[in-house]
């Protein structure tokens, strides 16, 4: 076991090698690529396609194989950021500061699709496309810290000067992690309460519940494909002028 | 076949709002893998021009 757990930290301290990172992306791209779309599509063609409908909301419930797996990862990628926040303020790896930049515009993305999909599924069973109820209220707060990331990095043009400024917005930001998650406890909402719970036994039929832990899943293989291929530009654009760019990037 | 395609799409009144959120996830999800794979291919092309 310990053997295991120092080939990971071995592996994770490597990873923080900006030209191992590249190496490892390049050859690994088509196999997550391929990963990604096989899990992807089978959780979005199970979930929409073939699991059963619900007998109070009938077909639009479908919805939930989009909306949940965005949500789980728009959180997801911020507590990620944060970690890549922590490491770039404590130990100034170069690539943690790479990692936020590189996965904010995912997150971003993400939130937005469970933002408007949370919106059109409110209007067939709400009867309306938006509430400030506290669940989507902190969510629109969670796509507005993306956005300030975003900016935040773009407009300072010394990048370790950006990778700190935005390492301080991730790790304090971090906050509204928790309370999404338990904006549906803490206020009277209209949301539903959280679908994946660790301290309880799914509320949905097996039918419904397996295909969308296939969709999370899916979304999960996504994100780290779309990551990689995103690092991979964001490490090639900041280190074109060392020699290893030069010999293995370009001429090729 | 077309019976059950049509039902699929369909969805009893309710496939305008499934679809239109399939819709946009692709969307998002297409301009998010896109965008660094142009940016690469601009870096790639500018840097072998100085070369």
């Amino acid at each position: 076991m310990n053997r295991i757990w120092s080939g990971i930290k071995n592996w994770l301290i490597a990873m923080g090698s900006p030209p191992l990172f590249y190496r490892w992306a390049t050859s690994s791209l088509p196999w997550l690529a391929g990963l990604a779309f096989l899990m992807f599509s089978a959780g979005l063609i199970w979930g929409i396609g073939f699991s059963p409908a619900d007998y109070k909301q009938g077909d639009v419930y479908r919805i939930i194989y989009i909306h949940v797996p965005s949500a789980i990862l728009a959180e997801s990628i911020y507590l990620l950021m944060a970690v890549g926040g922590f490491i770039s303020m404590v130990w100034r790896a170069k690539i943690a500061g790479m990692l936020i930049n590189s996965a904010a515009p995912l997150g971003a993305g993400f939130t937005l699709v469970a933002l408007v999909t949370g919106s059109i599924w409110g209007k067939p069973t709400w009867g309306t496309w938006w509430v400030w109820d506290a669940r989507l209220t902190s969510t629109l707060i969670l796509f507005f810290l993306y956005a300030a990331i975003i900016g935040l990095h773009s407009s300072i043009e010394n990048k370790t000067k950006a990778d700190r400024a935005v390492s301080i917005l991730a790790v304090l930001g971090v906050v509204i992690v928790p309370i999404i998650k338990k904006s549906v406890d803490w206020w009277q909402t209209l949301h539903q309460p959280s679908t994946f719970t660790l301290t309880s036994s799914p509320s949905m039929a097996p039918e419904m519940y397996l295909p969308l832990l296939v969709c999370v899943l899916g979304f999960y293989c996504l994100f780290v494909f779309m990551l990689s291929n995103s690092l991979r530009g964001e490490i090639i654009s900041r280190e074109r002028d060392k020699a290893w760019v030069k010999k293995q990037f370009f001429k090729q | 076949m077309l019976d059950s395609l049509q039902i699929l799409f369909l969805m009893d009144g309710n496939g305008p709002y499934v679809w239109s959120c399939l819709l946009i996830l692709i969307i998002v999800t297409g301009v998010n893998i896109i965008i660094p794979i142009i940016r690469l291919n601009k870096i790639s092309r500018e840097g072998n021009l100085e070369e």
